[in-house]
């Protein structure tokens, strides 16, 4: 039930979305919520990923408090609320007691590239292991669940 | 010249056959400081004005190939650093568009290999979400 209620609800915000420039989450990217000291970053672009028909990868993981946790989460929320897709198979989420625990979605396309940001929030303890990803590129959401999802 | 070729061209010359370029020749020929004592006599005979215009001759043309060869030098010099520059600036485009960097803790760690390996294990994890977990989840986490 819950995640029919989430479908619509993405539908929703592809259909009477608008467009932004920029995007919300690269203040965590550059260090600007949670400190780099305290973050494991891979940032990836070109050549390397060619095989993967994609440009730009850029990967965080941090753990969070619940504070910087809701931080990350508004931010992200930001980001997917400007979504221009009209698809609604553009965006997966699930929610776990009234916070995002997982997402990945597809963006408004720049030119003929593809973008999409993911979150994964998991309880660890007192705190949040909260994971954070931009991928820019040719592929598809299908062909990155076809190549990612392990067998 | 050598001293040969010196004493045919005095020959043809003394036989009134030598062209004003080959007088020009002998007129610088024999008037070099070590120019054999037999060969003075022809050098007053060529005059100064054959001589002289040997010289200028001469000066003018080795004026001309040096200023062949100074602006081919700057020619090649500035095709090399144009094409320096060029390399440098396109390897530093390459640079600025194709890395992989992993930070841990505000640390750049590790290689290229090790970045990529690092976001394809987040984003296998990312997409490998357990749909099996999440029913579970839902079934005992009822709303």
């Amino acid at each position: 039930m819950k995640r029919i209620y989430l479908l619509i609800f993405c539908t929703l915000v592809a259909l009477s979305s608008w467009a932004q420039e920029g995007l919300a989450i690269k203040e965590i990217f550059d260090g600007k919520v949670i400190r780099k000291e305290q973050i494991q970053e891979t940032y990836i672009k070109g050549e390397l990923l060619k095989e993967y028909k994609l440009n730009t990868l850029r990967t965080i993981k941090f753990t969070a408090s619940e504070t910087e946790r809701e931080k990350a989460e508004a931010i992200f929320m930001k980001d997917l609320e400007n979504n221009r897709l009209t698809e609604s198979e553009s965006c997966k989420l699930e929610v776990r007691n009234n916070h995002l625990y997982y997402a990945i979605v597809q963006l408004s396309d720049t030119g003929k590239q593809h973008r999409y940001i993911c979150f994964q929030g998991k309880k660890t303890g007192q705190d949040y292991a909260i994971t954070l990803v931009y991928i820019e590129g040719m592929a598809t959401l299908t062909e990155l669940e076809h190549t990612f999802k392990r067998k | 010249m050598s001293n040969d070729e010196i004493n045919k061209l005095i020959d043809k010359y003394l036989d009134g056959k030598t062209t004003r370029a080959e007088e020009q020749q002998l007129a610088l020929a024999v008037s070099k400081p070590d120019a054999l004592e037999e060969w003075k006599a022809i050098s007053e005979m060529l005059g100064e004005l054959a001589l002289g215009e040997a010289i200028y001759d001469h000066l003018i043309a080795r004026k001309k190939h040096h200023t062949f060869t100074l602006k081919l030098s700057w020619g090649i010099a500035a095709s090399v650093a144009v094409l320096l520059g060029w390399g440098i600036y396109s390897h530093y485009l390459y640079q600025k568009e194709n890395f992989a960097v992993l930070y841990i803790n505000g640390i750049q760690m590790g290689n290229e290999t090790q970045a990529l390996s690092h976001s394809t294990e987040t984003l296998s994890e990312l997409f490998s979400q357990d749909d099996t977990e999440s029913s579970l989840y839902e079934l005992f986490n009822p709303e």
